[in-house]
């Protein structure tokens, strides 16, 4: 299994798909929730079927006129708007109500308000937790690496593979954003970090390969090492994508409307975190190396 | 075999406690309470259980309107404010947490009526003084009252319906109800026997007539009687035609509300001797203003003692704004039989009258009825009108019941299905190890889950996602370990040596990975910290706390089945062992 002879291919191959996605939230692709401009959501039930269209009309000429409403399947929506308060509450559902043939209430399922001063906060502290995380990771895998040559190299290999990971994954948000209004909040945070922390941890199972075989094979290619390192890991890494691929796809279709954003995420996550361990990850320890010794 | 005994021994014993503390709905230990209601008595967010959970942020201004930082005492009052509020609503217990400084996080698990929350935690004025306009006709009550001669407690001579008795009770909007729970009715009525002076007879047979005739009146007129002895006091509303003359000349009876009291000789005992009683009208004719005098403009208000009478009292201090408006109130109401309608939450408290214009803005009010209780019972009421921290509602998460349980069982669905599909796939591809993977992975369910309880974890929605990732992880540890054995066997090294050594080799790749998951989690349990973000926190909680166990279990309980099955005769068949396919890859 050569696969360092092929990276440019692979980094060809990412680089396009990153692009993809650049362009996508250059167009706006990626839409901050509430949990980010501060506003309010609801999700409500009515009791008999109805459209968003419909919906949508019977707000035109309130102040509600804005607000995005988006079917969550049978009779459920989804509307958000700006901060409204309890009595702007009942008005939204009284211009809904009269939308229903029977006599039944309209019910909340759920209700979300976010000020705009505390999600200016959560832009805030997002922005650090994933600096954060991303600082922490990089001097912890200096530290675990301290036994190889040039450990530094590992801390980085592993950072740019956590880069490609996240920016694929806000890519794909962004193309999801354009196509099916999907919004990036709180949930979307944890899910990101999630995927910092799988995208690392997978680098990790592979750079320890290569960090034992860099020991015992010394004098070897770079290269060669590397590729041995990904043949040895390699059933790994596929068998514990595949079991996670699994578990995941078990609960994007069991686990209910309000989670599936938030899985999606961890797949596509899982996906390219896999991918980039072997074909980004490693890959760039070997072009470094070799560029050095092309250098001197 | 005898060489692995000990961590035979601990795994199993860990195990077994995990399996007790799991399906154990609730159980305690020392003192400390363990479990709930839920499934497997897990504590449930209020995302799976339904309820709201709002933040609110301290609104404190200075004179010059800049906001300023509350005190810590002021925090801790203002939880002990809100505390009591939801808690006397019966809308529930709140679980009220301190964010940083300046933010409360109010969490109300199960509500279905969270405006009504809303509006008893954040109105910082729900304590009301009115200007109630009395028109001439309210003296009646008074005369009433000042010709009372004598009151005594018999048997209700009058054999009244069942029906009757329940209207009684249902019209009765007293304040200081009875000791709810208090036994069923008793059989024979217990009544009251009033005696008075001819002038106020006469006026309560007046009276008598007028609330009969407006009975049907939508505004109808009301009287209460509030009757106060050694230990009880109570008020209740009578009807006009609940009330009867007797044969005894002067005297008018009536029913105590068939449900307060077992027998005659316990009503007796309660209101002792010195049994009063006082008739209060409420006619149509009368009507409460609202003056923009509330609880925020109230200092302080405290018990206390009156000076000459020795009397409990209450004393009443009002700020700067607020003792400009009482002294335009009282100085409006002291010639009049006007009174100051005092409201909590909608609610009548007292209704005390005004001697003379009051302008210092510190009063006392005092009242025939009052105990040291009562004083007591009112001074607090009064207080938690007024928040002590003016506060600001910055966010907010309604979950109805019915989504969460919903959210629930969907999710304990799509877990399960998961868990089944990484059996069969391990099984399927690994084989004996495999089966003892799976059984690792049970194990580590039942300890997880047992973890969460003994330490109160709140399960999520994000909890049970993180949950099912560190399963994920749990098995990566174990596959790691199981290629790591595959390679071993493969040198030709004997099963109980590829064990060890494979063991030894697999184990700075699941260390690593699993601390650089940790360093995540610390960071997101910070991030979460921050903001009161509970699904966050409960997300990062959730993962640490799987990491960690599978972390020990890949130790441990991976290892130690292997270990023993390396004694066994299954280690005879390698090949069970090794896994089918990618032959090639070595």
């Amino acid at each position: 299994m050569n696969i360092s002879k092929n990276k440019k291919w692979f980094f060809s191959l990412s680089f396009l798909i990153l692009t993809v996605g650049i362009v996508f939230m250059g167009m706006g692709g990626l839409k901050p929730g509430i949990d980010f401009t501060g506003g309010s959501s609801l999700t409500i039930k009515l009791p008999d079927y109805n459209s968003s269209e419909n919906i949508r009309n019977a707000l035109i000429g309130t102040e509600f006129e804005s607000s995005i409403v988006q079917n969550f399947g049978d009779s459920t929506f989804f509307i958000r708007t700006f901060d409204i308060n309890d009595q702007q509450k009942d008005t939204l559902i009284n211009l809904i109500d009269p939308l229903t043939a029977t006599e039944d209430d309209i019910q909340i399922l759920s209700f979300d308000l976010i000020s705009p001063l505390i999600a200016q906060e959560t832009v805030v502290n997002a922005f650090w937790a994933v600096f954060a995380a991303t600082l922490g990771i990089f001097i912890y895998i200096w530290w675990a690496f301290r036994n190889v040559p040039n450990p530094i190299r590992f801390s980085v290999a592993s950072i740019i593979a956590l880069l490609h990971d996240t920016l694929l994954v806000l890519g794909v948000f962004a193309i999801l954003g354009i196509f099916l209004d999907y919004e990036i909040n709180t949930m979307f945070i944890i899910a990101f970090l999630t995927v910092l922390g799988y995208s690392v941890n997978d680098s990790i199972v592979v750079l320890d390969r290569l960090r034992s075989n860099i020991i015992e094979y010394s004098g070897i290619r770079l290269s060669d090492v590397v590729n041995l390192s990904i043949s040895q890991t390699f059933g790994r890494s596929l068998n514990t994508s595949i079991t996670l691929l699994v578990t995941l796809l078990a609960m994007y279709l069991f686990g209910g409307e309000t989670l599936k954003p938030f899985i999606l995420v961890l797949i596509v996550g899982l996906i390219s975190g896999t991918y980039s361990s072997i074909a980004i990850a490693t890959q760039i320890l070997v072009y470094w190396d070799e560029r050095r010794k092309t250098v001197a | 075999m005898r060489r692995y005994w000990k961590s035979v021994l601990f795994s199993l014993s860990i195990v077994t406690i995990s399996a007790f503390v799991v399906f154990t709905q609730k159980f305690s230990i020392g003192g400390n309470e363990f479990g709930s209601d839920a499934v497997l008595g897990l504590q449930l967010g209020l995302d799976l259980q339904g309820g709201s959970h709002l933040v609110y942020q301290s609104d404190l201004k200075d004179q010059e309107n800049n906001s300023i930082p509350p005190s810590e005492t002021q925090m801790q009052a203002l939880i002990k404010t809100i505390e009591r509020r939801v808690n006397s609503s019966g809308l529930g217990e709140p679980n009220i947490q301190l964010i940083g400084q300046d933010r409360l996080l109010v969490q109300l698990p199960g509500i279905t009526d969270p405006d009504r929350a809303k509006s008893l935690i954040g109105e910082t004025a729900r304590l009301e003084f009115k200007h109630r306009y009395t028109d001439a006709s309210d003296p009646v009550s008074e005369n009433i009252n000042s010709g009372i001669k004598n009151v005594s407690l018999d048997f209700y001579p009058d054999p009244y319906s069942d029906n009757d008795q329940s209207s009684t009770q249902s019209s009765s909007n007293d304040q200081v109800t009875p000791k709810p729970g208090e036994p069923a009715p008793v059989a024979t009525p217990i009544g009251v026997f009033v005696d008075f002076d001819e002038k106020a007879f006469s006026d309560l047979q007046l009276l008598q007539e007028q609330l009969v005739t407006s009975l049907d009146s939508p505004g109808y007129d009301r009287l209460q009687v509030e009757i106060s002895g050694a230990e009880e006091r109570v008020r209740f509303e009578l009807l006009g035609t609940f009330i009867t003359e007797t044969d005894e000349g002067n005297q008018f009876s009536f029913m105590i509300p068939a449900d307060y009291y077992d027998s005659l000789d316990e009503a007796k005992t309660k209101f002792g001797d010195s049994m009063s009683i006082e008739f209060i009208s409420i006619l149509v004719g009368q009507r409460d203003e609202i003056i923009g005098l509330t609880g925020e403009d109230l200092e302080r208000a405290y018990p206390g003692q009156h000076q000459q009478t020795n009397k409990p009292i209450i004393n009443v201090e009002f700020n700067d704004q607020g003792t400009r408006k009482f002294a335009e109130l009282t100085t409006e109401i002291a010639a009049t039989s006007d009174k100051i309608a005092i409201f909590l939450d909608d609610q009548e408290l007292i209704s005390p009258g005004v001697n003379k214009p009051i302008l210092g803005g510190a009063a006392f009010i005092d009242s025939p009825t009052f105990t040291l209780d009562r004083v007591n019972d009112l001074s607090l009421m009064l207080e938690s009108g007024r928040l002590p921290v003016p506060i600001k509602l910055i966010q907010e998460r309604d979950v109805d019941a019915v989504l969460g349980a919903d959210s629930l069982s969907k999710s304990y669905y799509a877990a399960g299905i998961g868990l089944l599909l990484v059996v069969v796939f391990m099984v399927l591809y690994y084989r004996i190890p495999g089966i003892f993977a799976s059984i690792a992975l049970f194990c580590y369910c039942l300890v997880v889950i047992a973890v969460f309880k003994l330490l109160s974890v709140t399960l999520t929605l994000s909890g049970i996602a993180a949950a099912i990732l560190s399963i994920g992880m749990a098995v990566d540890a174990n596959i790691l370990i199981f290629e790591r054995l595959k390679e071993e066997l493969r040198t030709g090294k004997t099963l109980s040596m590829a064990v060890n050594t494979g063991f030894n080799k697999a184990w700075p790749a699941i260390r690593d990975s699993n601390v650089s998951t940790l360093i995540t989690c610390l960071i997101l349990f910070w991030f979460a910290d921050q903001l009161g973000a509970t699904i966050v926190k409960g997300f990062a909680i959730t993962l640490s706390v799987g990491v960690i166990i599978s972390m020990i279990s890949a130790l441990l309980l991976t290892q130690t089945i292997l270990k023993l099955s390396a004694n066994t005769i299954l280690s005879k068949v390698l090949s069970l062992y090794v896994p089918a396919g990618r032959k090639d890859l070595l």
